[in-house]
């Protein structure tokens, strides 16, 4: 600690500072000071009441307050977290958050706010007035506030609203009363109880109180049609469980059978119909006034707030709508909500047009009548036909053609020759169509047609066609085989339609789709890589403080040699240990943590390549799969496996990528090499490896690509040499390269 | 000078790492202790040592994140310099948003560590500062009698003499002499000096506003 002189000293020159700061700006100020109200709500901010009540408040307050004013907004959400703890806790931060931050007046902007208020105003901001709002007079009473809290109470008499409900639906017999288990909720029980006797004569009443929300809803769902709902409150249920009680109205307007009312305002938009009741306006009109009042300095004492807040009858237009109660009906007054558009205020554009569209369509066919009755020759008539036919298929884009089968002979509209690309007035048989066809896709279309032949059924297909400019379009194609009397096969018509925009969407998707697993595979080695940088990095660390310490040793008079001697030995050390890593790394593959279990190499290959699959189609790479069947099994791992055939076609096909297109040919082949080996090999067309690759294309951090990390063929060797096999490349004389997998069968012969 | 009863404290599981540092630090001149993991630190290390942290994120056990948090939990704010073998955003962010100094990236080059460690030494010596003031000013409050307690709280939140007279039930006079001896034991040469000093040690003094109002609202019957 300084002693106390020392101290003073130290201090003076910024306080001197400031001091001139507190006066040079304290004193003066004479003008109009902003006032900073700050308003609670007990509920979260998304609370649709509280958006109403804040927007129509806050104006109220602005309007003639005559200085600026500030307004706070706290959301205490009591409601969500009714628990002790949480009470502490915000009192706590609200104390901290409001130190030295001065507050004029506290809105609390109905009962649980208030509540909290009472409780916790004196931790938070004493002595600072509150007006409340849109509490009830029952509820006031029971809260006994301190003269410095005033308001205007709300006071929702129940028997005017069960009044408008019996009106609005006149059959009702039943009036069910729902309450909750909270104070407040007893408070209106008993209050509707003593209240029996007002209530209209043609409606027997019962009582839903205090029930779990569950058992209640089920309850409400169950009710007859001749009953009618009032819930005035639900702060807590039957099973102890707390409600915001606009969220337990919802519930309970959603679950009932029938329409639901209520004496609050904050219920509309619950699915509540409606009910006699303040309107939230005119809560926040009349608590704005009195917050004028105060901040003109009015003391609260001196403030005669006499009466409650004036009622109104206010329903929910949607509501109405819902359950069928005719406007009319309502009393001389009545506030209607969310009021709906009628019909015609809603489509009258659409309805116009509409109309617009029928009066066209009679025209036309009275104008088409005319003109058949003038031209009654059939075969007029049939070309009008054909003509319509064609250009309805023009306007899809879609292609008609029949097969004459005995003729061979194809016939086919000029929108389906432009499809595939087929001169006017050139004759079309069989050949000419497939053809136009990608070779890769011919066969599977001529099979098609056959079976369709064969078993008489409709068929459905995708090929691509090659037009004479080369440019490949998809089609789809849907035909139908028809039969002579005798029922002999002599023709299939059909229609070809352009797909070529929703085949590339397909495809892109299914690229997006094996990218993912194909990143999730290699996801492996770079999580090894990262791995193995972080470990690198200790020793690299540990080898620059160490040399950069020396240097500073050195420089020393006289330099401490034996501690630089004593570095060097570290530095040794430490390089010693980076080398030991990756060593470790090269043999983590060879420390015997594979998964194995007997595999069909066939099997595996099939699966890499389903999983490939898109890869190659995307990058026009023709496949030829040579799997042999029965192999001898192979005890491996089937991931590890997997990896190491994937990473080889992934590398086959980005070895093509130079070639033309029709020089795009993969080969992937198992076979079974005299029953002790299973020899997997995958070859491409590319340009093969050259002499310096084909010697060191499988060391680590060696790549012919551009992007390439170099790893993937050393991993791969790696695994191929745990599990006892052989990788090897070797360029093909016919150009391309090719790598070999050999793998032993049988348990003797792994390692 | 701030320097001069400083310590780096080094945390680093690593026991070639933390001894190659060490030594670095040492050689460039600085006094330096090291701790081979982060719960070895939360146990030896107590609050008036002066200096900064140099820890190492990664850490079997309890990491580098972890013992930050702990430490500022506990009340114990020393700057904290993080290294880390591999520069991961998610960490860095959230070790700069809980108030670390910087994040070094390994191996650190010598004057990148330096300028960052002095900088670290620098905003611990101003917190220690600012917080041996408050202290004083603390200890000055609590040589006050209970009574010079209430006319202190009543003096800074702007009160005349008569009213907190009317407030503790006594007569002016007897107020302005506690006035005058609350004004001695906190060593404030002015009201303004006596109202900053209440405001450092989180006591509610006066607002402009509040000023302003009494006045007008009194004006007429004074």
């Amino acid at each position: 600690m300084l002693p106390r002189t020392g101290n003073r000293t130290v201090k003076c020159a910024p306080f001197a500072a400031s001091l001139l700061l507190l006066f040079g700006m304290a004193l003066p100020v004479v003008a109009e000071p902003s006032r900073t109200v700050l308003i609670f709500y007990g509920e979260n901010r998304l609370h649709p009441a509280i958006t109403v009540f804040d927007e129509n408040f806050r104006s109220a307050v602005q309007e003639g307050a005559g200085q600026p004013v500030e307004f706070l907004t706290e959301f205490l959400d009591v409601g969500r977290f009714p628990d002790d703890r949480y009470e502490t806790l915000l009192t706590d931060f609200l104390r901290r958050k409001y130190l030295g931050r001065p507050v004029d007046l506290i809105v609390a902007g109905g009962p649980t706010a208030l509540k909290f208020l009472l409780r916790h105003r004196e931790q938070i901001l004493p002595k600072v007035p509150i007006v409340h709002a849109a509490v009830t007079s029952a509820q006031l009473r029971a809260l006994a506030p301190p003269p410095d809290v005033v308001g205007m109470p709300v006071d929702p008499d129940p028997v005017p609203t069960i009044e408008l409900a019996q009106r609005l639906h006149p059959k009702a017999r039943r009036l069910v009363l729902v309450t909750g288990t909270s104070a407040w909720d007893r408070d209106w029980e008993r209050l509707l109880r003593e209240a029996i006797p007002r209530f209209p004569k043609q409606v027997q009443v019962e009582f839903l109180a205090g029930l779990p929300m569950a058992e209640l809803q089920e309850r409400l769902r169950s009710l007859s049609s001749d009953a009618i709902v009032f819930v005035p409150s639900f702060f807590q249920d039957g099973a102890g469980v707390s409600f915001v009680v606009h969220d337990a109205v919802t519930q309970i307007a959603t679950a009932s059978a029938v329409p639901v009312y209520g004496p609050s305002g904050a219920f509309i938009g619950t699915g509540m119909v409606g009910g006699y009741m303040p309107t939230l306006e005119a809560i926040a009109q009349q608590t704005g006034e009195i917050v004028q009042r105060l901040l003109h300095g009015v003391p609260p004492s001196a403030l005669h707030l006499l009466g409650v807040q004036r009622n109104a009858y206010v329903v929910d237009g949607r509501q109405l709508h819902r359950w069928s109660i005719d406007e009319k009906a309502l009393p001389a007054g009545t506030i209607v909500q969310f009021r709906e558009p009628t019909f015609w205020e809603t489509y009258r554009e659409r309805i116009v047009a509409a109309a617009a569209v029928v009066l066209l369509q009679v025209i036309l066919i009275a104008v088409l009548l005319l003109e058949r009755r003038s031209r009654r020759q059939a075969i007029a008539e049939l070309q009008a036909s054909k003509k319509r036919m064609n250009l309805a298929a023009n306007a899809t884009g879609v292609g008609m053609w029949v097969w004459n089968i005995a003729r061979d002979n194809i016939w086919a509209t000029p929108q389906a020759r432009a499809l595939y690309g087929i001169g006017e007035s050139e004759p079309i048989d069989i050949e000419r169509f497939l053809h136009a066809l990608h070779p890769a896709d011919r066969e599977s279309t001529k099979k098609t047609l056959d079976d369709a032949l064969a078993t008489g059924n409709d068929f459905e297909l995708q090929y691509r066609v090659v037009h004479p400019e080369g440019e490949i379009r998809w089609h789809s194609a849907r035909g139908q085989v028809e039969f002579g009397e005798s029922g002999q096969r002599c023709s299939v018509v059909g229609v070809s339609l352009d797909i070529t925009g929703q085949k590339t969407a397909e495809l892109a998707a299914e690229r997006h789709r094996s990218e993912l697993v194909h990143l999730t595979r290699v996801g492996l080695v770079g999580h090894l890589s990262a791995a193995i940088a972080h470990e690198l990095n200790q020793p690299l660390t540990a080898i620059l403080s160490n040399a950069q310490a020396a240097q500073r040793l050195l420089r020393r008079e006289p330099a401490d040699l034996e501690e630089v001697r004593e570095i060097f030995q570290d530095v040794i050390d430490e390089n010693q240990r980076a080398v030991e890593i990756i060593r470790r790394l090269r043999s983590l593959f060879n420390r015997g943590e594979l998964q194995r279990q007997p595999l069909d190499l066939s099997e595996v290959a099939r699966e890499v390549l389903t999983l490939a699959h898109s890869d190659i189609l995307t990058r026009n790479v023709t496949l030829v799969a040579e799997l042999a069947n029965g192999l001898p099994a192979v005890p491996g791992d089937r991931v590890h496996l997997q990896q190491v055939l994937l990473n080889l076609i992934v590398n086959a096909c980005e070895a093509m990528a130079a070639n033309e297109p029709d020089q795009r040919s993969l080969r992937v082949r198992t076979e079974n090499v005299d029953g002790t080996e299973v020899r997997i090999s995958v070859a491409d067309c590319g340009k093969g490896l050259c002499a310096e690759g084909l010697g060191r294309i499988f060391e680590p951090l060696f790549t012919t690509k551009a992007h390439g990390m170099g790893m993937g063929l050393a991993i791969s060797r790696s695994i191929v040499e745990a599990h006892g096999g052989r990788l090897l490349a070797s360029n093909d004389p016919k150009g391309g390269a090719t790598f070999e997998v050999f793998l032993p069968t049988g348990e003797g012969n792994c390692s | 000078m701030t320097a001069m009863d400083a310590t780096v404290f080094i945390v680093d599981d690593d026991p070639a790492v933390l001894k190659a540092l060490a030594r670095q630090l040492h050689a460039a001149g600085y006094r330096v202790a090291t701790f081979a993991s982060a719960q070895e630190f939360l146990d030896g290390y107590a609050q008036e040592h002066a200096g900064c942290l140099l820890l190492d994120v990664a850490m079997p056990g309890l990491d580098g994140l972890e013992l930050q948090r702990r430490l500022t939990e506990t009340g114990r704010n020393l700057p904290i310099v993080f290294m880390t073998g591999h520069g991961d955003v998610r960490m860095t962010v959230q070790a700069m948003k809980n108030g670390a100094v910087d994040f070094l990236i390994k191996p650190i080059l010598e004057a990148e560590l330096i300028g960052v460690l002095q900088e670290a030494i620098d905003r611990d010596a101003s917190t220690r500062q600012a917080r041996s003031e408050l202290t004083e000013i603390e200890r000055r409050i609590a040589s006050l009698t209970p009574r010079e307690h209430e006319v202190l709280k009543r003096v800074v939140a702007g009160k005349r003499n008569k009213q907190i007279a009317a407030e503790l039930g006594t007569v002016e006079k007897t107020i302005k002499a506690y006035r005058g001896r609350v004004m001695e034991k906190m060593q404030a040469s002015s009201l303004a000096e006596l109202v900053l000093l209440a405001k450092r040690a989180g006591i509610a003094t006066t607002s402009r506003l509040n000023a302003t109002k009494r006045r007008s609202v009194r004006s007429p019957s004074e």
